[in-house]
């Protein structure tokens, strides 16, 4: 045969295999899915077991496999599928209805029929057994049964042989009684069962790429994505999530405004969230419909701190972390005199927080905003002006302390070359005292903490340092960053995977809390312990910033503001007034543009 | 005897166009039809998520005239292309010639040695030469710091692209080594023996004889080194990323930044894809170019 025949040939049978291979389990998917008698043995009844409409959740994370926090809500989500199809069976037992007799009949009691015989016969058997065989034949033939879709329940195989017997015995009476007729239908409950499954999608920070050709044809998009405020800006420019504090068609009430279903029910959802978190859920893009209403549940938010290796900071000398910024940079010249790094970085990672919380303790976020998105000039021709502009003298003297962070040598010298994650690895290994990070390292240091000696290792963390003539308000202010769910409105479940964001949300934060350090933004959680250095500037902090300028001007801050800053930060030598001028030339030229309506 | 002629299948055109079919409907499908569907989708605004475009004509390409990160890319790109190529044909070339000699002992294993990191794959070549650059643990520094020099900040953004230069060369020198080498080859021996009685020394031989007859397969080298220098991706995603300094950017990474990046959520399908269009001209001018200096006379002796 020639050499094209035969790979044809074994190209046939390979699509053959496959197709029967398809095939096959598709019945065995068909057969799982079968409704089924179900004999109480307590009860002495039956019940009929109607599969209901299998309900799927599609669930995209922006955490991959892995990752701690993927871990907790894998096992978070495995146990609402269990206890969410509990409850929807749970929905209250009714006769069989005229409409399901004939699938009953045909599906059910009809085989029951036929079975009758075998099913005597097997049972003598089972009496005729001596009391060893008794045991094995009992759960024998209980199997037999359930593969002709009649279960026995309120009974187990652990149970006296005699007893399992006497169940059998009990079933066929039943059985026989309901077989002939005797019994009305109406006897028989029905019983919805329902198979909740939640498809997990662990798609690190693609989960949006991952997901755009789903969203492109409309077909299997996520019931729910998992992510931040990026993902979530992304989505609403898309109309593409639901408002969570609208309610869905056919409802009196919004999702937040029903009950917090799986914590306190007694409450509506919207108090089990710390307020500030939850408004941290609106769009954050100057629109005048969107921005009103909240999109995203904030089940985890994160805050940027200083940490710091305690056995350094005993070794300069030093016996308790700073408050204020004049303190921190006397602490870096303190332990720079004892020939260790105060700081360490991998390149221009996390430098934007040097700014963001400067800007802060020194102007307060309003302020920024209004230097970044600017204010209404009242000129014609020039809509917007940055106010206060960036030439303010405080811009300059914040901008001034980071150029002297880096002019007195606080980094360690191999900063602006090093990658993620030499800094932590020379954090961990007491390279250096301090480093400014977000709350997840923690997470991320576990693994070195373990494998460091505590001689040499003892993680700590302090807040930002208080900026010294700033609003006192700005100074006791904190700063969180918030991860949670958004529900999309092309999703098949929407009201199905309403239920899962609130069951996380009641559920799953004892875990990510203890387990993987992470703050929560639900009232009722307890801070990370691991956290403790910021726990209480944190917990009574009566605001909490969190928006940034990367929401509200997404454009500007990637093409503007990060780049001319970074290059700021990672020069050896760097002007302020240099830094000012161009950022105050650009941003003038990006509000004369429309600001960021200007890049549609 | 009248003999007909025999009857063509559907006509003068439909034997040929039987047996074109399924080559032209997978051209069509798989090549033609994206190609001018990019070209479109170039001139459109379009986040990539919705199947609404917006039709914008030429304004993605004015703001991509505009986009200061663009033109940075496209000078890393080129600097790769000619710097590159300096040291990348040079080193190629020196192996080459020196690997030709046949009575070079251990000629097969430098040969394998050279060109071994080909069959590495872009991201296991970038995650090595990371480790080897990293500034605080590289292998690079800290035997800097054993002969008791300065550190280098390899990966800084100075540095970067010459730092990937470095890695490129490294990674692709063996597999030009092997299409010169072939080249080299071809050569007839009668040549350098003819340079030889004539008392042409080695350095005259390379430079009359060897660079002379290899013209043609320099030529096609180079078209390579060009085409492969524009659309250069792996190597320096995975060195640089995930936050590639826009300093250091090449036009294919900036590309899959606008396009994908999933660390902003800026989604600019449109100007990734006018970016792609402009890179293909460029590839097709440079390609040009060379094409026209293959078709002048090449050299026979």
């Amino acid at each position: 045969m020639p050499l094209f025949y035969k790979l044809l040939l074994a190209l046939l049978i390979s699509a053959g295999a496959v197709l029967t291979y398809d095939l096959f389990q598709a019945q065995i998917e068909e057969e799982r899915e079968q409704p089924r008698l179900v004999f109480d043995a307590r009860a002495g009844r039956f019940t009929f077991e109607k599969p209901a409409e299998p309900v799927r959740i599609i669930y995209a994370s922006m955490f991959g496999p892995g990752e701690p926090v993927m871990r907790v809500r894998d096992k978070w989500i495995s146990r609402f599928e269990e206890e969410y199809g509990a409850r929807l069976a749970a929905s209250p037992a009714c006769a069989i209805p005229s409409a399901e007799r004939p699938r009953f009949v045909a599906d059910v009691l009809n085989p029951a029929r036929q079975a009758l015989p075998e099913f005597r016969r097997r049972l003598a058997a089972l009496d005729a057994a001596g009391a060893e065989q008794k045991g094995p034949l009992a759960q024998e033939l209980a199997a037999w049964l359930e593969n002709r879709r009649i279960v026995v329940s309120g009974t187990d195989g652990g149970a006296p042989p005699q007893e399992q017997a006497r169940t059998l015995h009990a079933l066929l009476a039943g059985l026989e009684t309901l077989a002939q007729g005797h019994a009305p239908a109406d006897e028989v409950a029905v019983v919805p069962r329902v198979r909740v499954t939640v498809e997990r999608r662990w798609q690190g920070r693609w989960v949006l790429s991952a997901n755009r050709p789903r969203f492109l044809t409309g077909r299997e998009v996520p019931d729910i994505i998992e992510g931040g405020k990026t993902e979530l800006r992304a989505l609403v420019q898309d109309d593409y999530a639901v408002p969570l504090d609208v309610p869905l068609a056919g409802e009196a009430l919004s999702p937040l405004d029903g009950p917090d279903t799986w914590g306190r029910p007694e409450r509506p959802w919207r108090a089990a969230f710390i307020p500030s978190m939850l408004q941290d859920g609106k769009y954050p893009i100057d629109d005048p419909v969107r921005r009103q209403r909240i999109y995203f549940a904030p089940l985890v938010c994160y805050t940027y701190c200083i940490f710091y290796n305690e056995v350094l900071f005993k070794r300069a000398g030093i016996d308790r972390p700073p408050r204020t910024w004049p303190e921190f940079i006397a602490v870096c010249e303190k332990v720079k005199a004892a020939g260790i790094h105060p700081l360490t970085a991998d390149m221009e990672n996390y430098s934007e927080v040097w700014m963001t919380w400067l800007v802060y303790r020194a102007l307060g976020p309003e302020a920024w905003q209004g230097t970044i998105s600017g204010v209404p000039s009242g000129r014609p021709g020039r809509p917007r002006v940055s106010a206060p502009p960036w030439t303010d003298a405080r811009y300059r003297e914040v901008f001034g302390q980071i150029r002297l962070l880096r002019d007195r040598g606080c980094f360690d010298k191999a900063f602006a070359g090093s990658a993620w994650p030499a800094a932590q690895r020379a954090f961990a290994s007491g390279s250096a005292a301090m480093m400014l990070n977000g709350s997840w390292l923690v997470q991320e240091l576990g693994g070195y903490e373990e494998a460091a000696s505590a001689r040499t290792f003892k993680l700590s963390c302090f807040s930002f340092p208080q900026w010294p003539g700033g609003r006192p308000q700005d100074q006791t202010a904190a700063l969180a960053g918030t991860g949670g769910v958004m529900v999309c409105r092309q999703g098949q479940a929407t009201r199905h995977a309403i239920e899962l964001v609130k069951y996380l949300s009641a559920r799953d934060h004892p875990d990510m809390v203890h387990e993987n350090a992470q703050i929560s933004c639900m009232k009722d959680a307890d801070f990370p312990p691991a956290l403790a250095g910021v726990a209480d500037d944190f917990r009574n902090a009566p605001i909490v910033y969190t928006g940034d300028p990367r929401d509200y001007a997404p454009r500007f801050c990637a093409d503007v503001l990060l780049p001319t800053y970074v290059e700021f930060f990672l020069a050896e030598s760097a002007s302020v007034d240099a830094l000012l001028a161009r950022l105050a030339k650009r941003s003038a030229a990006y509000l004369d543009n429309g600001g960021e309506r200007g890049y549609e | 005897m009248i003999v007909s002629k025999p009857r063509r299948l559907g006509g003068w055109w439909g034997a040929p166009a039987l047996f074109l079919a399924p080559a032209l409907v997978l051209f069509v499908v798989l090549f033609a039809f994206p190609a001018a569907s990019s070209l479109y989708v170039s001139m459109c605004r379009w986040s990539g998520f919705t199947p609404h475009m917006e039709f914008v004509g030429l304004h993605t390409f004015g703001r991509l005239a505009a986009d200061m990160k663009f033109w940075n890319a496209l000078r890393n790109n080129f600097w790769i292309m000619g710097a590159g190529g300096v040291v990348f044909f040079g080193f190629a070339l020196v192996f080459a010639a020196a690997l030709n000699d046949r009575d070079l002992r251990g000629r097969k294993f430098f040969q394998t040695l050279i060109f071994f990191p080909s069959f590495i794959s872009a991201v296991g070549v970038a995650t090595f030469w990371k480790l080897l650059y990293d500034s605080k643990s590289g292998l690079l520094n800290l035997s800097l710091e054993g002969l008791g020099a300065s550190p280098v900040q390899w990966l800084a953004s100075e540095n970067a692209i010459n730092a990937a230069v470095v890695m490129l060369v490294w990674a692709e020198v063996g597999g030009m080594m092997i299409l010169l080498l072939a080249g080299m080859r071809r050569i007839p021996k009668d040549y350098y023996e003819a340079a030889e009685i004539d008392g042409a020394s080695s350095g005259q031989r390379f430079l009359y004889v060897t660079v002379p007859m290899m013209r043609e397969v320099m030529l096609i080298a180079l078209s390579l080194w060009m085409i492969g220098s524009m659309k250069v991706f792996g190597f320096i995603q995975g060195l640089l990323a995930p936050d590639i300094n826009d300093n250091c950017q090449v036009v294919s990474t900036l590309q899959y930044d606008y396009a994908f990046n999933n660390r902003r959520c800026i989604f600019l399908m449109g100007e990734a894809t006018a970016m792609a269009v402009v890179q293909v001209a460029i590839v097709l001018v440079l390609v040009g170019i060379v094409r026209l200096l293959r078709e002048k006379k090449s050299v026979e002796y």
